[in-house]
């Protein structure tokens, strides 16, 4: 059974909630603790409510949990939203002067503003008061908070950093002065520190450990900071990272480049992806090697860009007009991320077709604590020779335009073959979680695995297990079918209106999996809905 | 080099007399002037009649999607910008489909050369009005006469930022191939504009139409104001250099480029020094 804390910070866009929170995860980390975090917010720039909830814990943590310990409330929407969520025991910082706080097991009033108006800081690091204060009331060390600080605002200077250490600081000696306590909790030893790290991040290091040379992308979210984070690091690893003008450019350039012998990467999100699918029919019929990375939100059309939705499966696996071989990796976790991201380089090398790492917002944009070991940059994909002659027509063999009948018959087959092939020779089947003699076994793909894998460690017998397909097409139908054969009683478990992986399923191997937990409302599952269907 | 030695084992399929086979001739022979080799240099043909060049001229070649062929040679050329590359594209293809690429192209300089087939149709689809056609022109699609004025492509390409642009004339070849041939040379991005009749299915701007339009631009320097104002005037049809100048190529500004293309560069192996970011 795992005992995880929930640290969760609510305010307006533009007080730095984001950035607190992952300061707060960093602090964990440091001290320890295995982390994850989530964040909500709107698609707005300043305004509207964002909060960001870091969940950490001795052993690994999974998921998101219901349930609050510490509440940290920036504003008076934080307040109204989110204290109906805190645990027996739990407390809220809150700044007195501006927010009203009723009953409530621990106030924590702090104030917030006074104490940075006395240091003399913008009003914004009214957070970083806040955080010294969490970091008190929980008993963890200021000093970790501090080393933090200065390493994650190192680049904007000694005196920014100075006066968020101040800020954190100050809010830490208040706490201690007033004697506020939630927790007394102990530092966690560990040999190294591990690493704090989104899912867009993740693949973002999978694609340097591959030897990625050539990414673009046109901005859209959640897949932007693929792109900041590759661009910020474009000259120390000597990846050309372009922005071109939209996504048919963007994908029609990374196209160029791979003919040319450059390893290629694309990423965007579901909108962006239905403009780049004419071009993933060029990838499979000119044979050039791409990955492409989707980064799922709500659709249909522009959707909830801020939110999370597995709602693309199928339109991926169908993408593009005519027939070719495609593969599409789902990773579950971070750790997923990178390897799969890698494999996806390596496995485009050798079928010389597109191949699409499929991500969510929900994995994408949360961090969660990794062993360093888990990422460590394997054997480079070797490199398939081009033939530099390509052709978006039929061809023959030297790229020459051809429409005769046994032709088209040949290179329809050779083109269909890779799916045999990589069947024969690369394809993994689904995972099992738990035990092979649980009541239950919840079907699923992508990054439901974090929620499931929370709920089944939450319990000291669990009755129930996860079955996790990461590698979502093409699927061995025999392999699959078997695999889902051996289960009492099936539960698909997907964050989309209409089981598209369950659909999968019964279209390859017939068996239809009935019983279906389906949410789509933007949000992820939480480990208590999990444990709710199953009981 | 000969320009026989371009040639491959098929013949073209155009229809006898189309303009397509003198911009052929012509870029055989820019070939031969410039002292490539086949397996020197990339062409990146678009969809449409003159696309079909890529079956008849021998290097390597891409034969990309309607519309994307300026996208694929940028890629090509970030790839390994020591290896020229050509763009052989039509007006519908390069100014329709595909113009958004050519306005961003253009202003990154990019050092390519893009040779458009401007015959004032969509010829392989039969016969369409395409974005150069003139206002009123009559056509499968447009039977009352189109009702948008033409794009003009030379003063899009010069306001956008190519650093060289062109106009040539499919009849006269062999300055169509002095032209290709500078425009290959030159550092950036080169647009040659080259005029053609689709003699199946444009029959308003004929070979005697153009040559009553047409006339040739003198060798001099132009600042870009000039040019321009020899490009808006649509009674009289400039033929030559129309502008050049001198910028920094979107390829020479990149710090990764400094050294050796990037197919050539050894993989980052520094992962560790990222990671401590990360802790």
């Amino acid at each position: 059974m795992n005992k995880n804390y929930t640290f969760k910070i609510g305010g307006e866009a533009g007080f730095g909630i984001m950035s607190a929170g992952l300061l707060f995860s960093k602090t964990c980390s440091r001290s320890g603790f295995h982390i994850f975090d989530y964040a909500e917010y709107p698609s707005l720039i300043r305004g509207g409510h964002n909060v960001m909830e870091t969940h950490f814990g001795v052993g690994e943590v999974f998921s998101q949990e219901r349930g609050v310990d510490l509440l940290v409330a920036l504003n008076q929407e934080t307040v109204d939203r989110h204290q109906g969520e805190l645990k027996g025991g739990g407390g809220v910082i809150f700044d007195p002067g501006e927010i009203k706080v009723e009953s409530l097991a621990k106030n924590f009033p702090v104030p917030l503003r006074k104490i940075v108006g006395e240091i003399g800081g913008p009003k914004v690091m009214i957070n970083n008061v806040a955080l010294g204060a969490a970091v008190g009331v929980f008993g963890l060390d200021i000093k970790t908070l501090l080393g933090v600080i200065g390493d994650v605002f190192a680049d904007k200077g000694e005196d920014v950093v100075g006066k968020n250490q101040q800020a954190a600081q100050a809010g830490y000696d208040y706490v201690k002065k007033e004697d506020y306590v939630l927790q007394k909790l102990d530092t966690v030893s560990q040999s190294q520190k591990k690493l704090v790290l989104t899912g867009n991040e993740a693949i973002g290091l999978g694609a340097m450990a591959a030897g990625c040379q050539f990414y673009a992308a046109y901005p859209m979210t959640p897949a932007s900071s693929i792109l900041h984070f590759l661009a910020a690091k474009a000259e120390e690893t000597g990846m050309i990272v372009r922005q071109a003008e939209d996504e048919i450019g963007v994908i029609n350039e990374a196209i160029g480049a791979s003919f040319a012998g450059a390893r290629s990467m694309v990423g965007t999100s579901g909108g962006g992806f239905a403009l780049m699918n004419e071009a993933v029919s060029l990838a499979g019929m000119a044979e050039t090697p791409l990955v492409i990375v989707v980064v799922q939100r709500p659709g249909p059309a522009t959707g909830m860009p801020t939110w999370t939705e597995q709602g693309d499966l199928q339109f991926i696996i169908r993408s593009g007009h005519g027939e070719f071989p495609k593969i599409v990796l789902a990773p579950g976790d971070v750790s997923e991320a990178f390897e799969l991201t890698v494999e996806a380089f390596n496995l485009a090398e050798i079928y010389k077709t597109p191949v699409f790492v499929v991500s969510d917002k929900y994995l994408s944009e949360s961090h969660r604590s990794l062993e360093r070991s888990a990422v460590k940059a394997a054997a480079l994909p070797k490199l398939s020779k081009r033939s530099l002659k390509a052709n978006s027509y039929e061809h023959l063999a030297g790229g020459y335009t051809t429409e005769l009948s046994e032709e088209r018959i040949k290179h329809v087959d050779k083109r269909n073959q890779k799916t045999e092939t990589y069947l024969k020779n690369h394809f993994q089947g689904p995972r099992l979680y738990g035990s092979q003699r649980a009541d239950v076994t919840l079907v699923g793909w992508g990054s439901t695995k974090g929620p499931v894998l929370q709920a089944i460690s939450n319990l000291e017998s669990p009755t129930f297990s996860y079955l996790h397909f990461n590698r979502v097409w093409p699927l061995n139908s025999d392999l699959v079918g078997a695999e889902l054969g051996k289960y009492k009683k099936l539960v698909l478990v997907e964050n989309n209106s209409t089981g598209q992986l369950g659909q999968l399923l019964r279209q390859e191997t017939g068996i239809e999996i009935k019983d279906k937990l389906l949410k789509y409302d933007g949000r992820p599952f939480y480990p208590e809905e999990v444990l709710k269907h199953v009981s | 080099m000969l320009a026989k030695d371009f040639d491959t084992d098929y013949a073209p399929t155009w229809c006898p007399g189309c303009g397509n086979y003198g911009i052929w001739t012509a870029l055989k022979e820019a070939f031969v002037k410039l002292g490539w080799k086949p397996d020197e240099f990339v062409v990146v043909y678009g969809i449409g009649c003159s696309g079909n060049m890529n079956d008849f001229v021998e290097s390597s070649r891409f034969h990309a999607l309607h519309g994307r062929a300026i996208p694929n040679a940028v890629g090509i050329r970030l790839a390994n910008h020591k290896r020229p590359v050509i763009c052989v594209v039509g007006d519908g293809d390069c100014y329709g489909e595909g113009g958004n690429h050519l306005i961003h192209a253009a202003r990154g300089n990019f050092n390519l050369t893009v040779l458009v087939h401007d015959n004032r149709v969509f010829g392989l689809t039969t016969g369409q009005a395409s974005p150069t056609a003139g206002k009123g022109y009559q056509s499968k699609s447009t039977p009352q006469g189109v009702i948008e004025t033409p794009v003009n492509p030379l003063a899009l390409a010069i306001t956008q930022g190519v650093t060289f642009a062109a106009q040539g004339f499919a009849a006269d070849m062999p300055r169509l191939s002095d032209l290709i041939a500078a425009a290959a040379k030159h550092r950036g991005f080169s647009l040659v504009n080259i005029l053609q009749p689709c003699v199946t299915f444009n029959k308003v701007n004929t070979l005697e139409w153009y040559r009553e339009r047409t006339y040739k631009l003198d060798d001099k320097e132009r600042t870009k104001d000039e040019a321009l104002k020899l490009v808006v005037d649509s009674k009289r049809i400039p033929l030559g250099v129309i502008f050049r100048e001198e910028r920094q190529t979107y390829e020479g500004s990149l710090p990764q480029l400094k050294d050796r293309p990037l197919v050539e560069k050894g993989p980052f192996s520094d992962l560790g020094s990222i990671l401590d970011d990360f802790c």
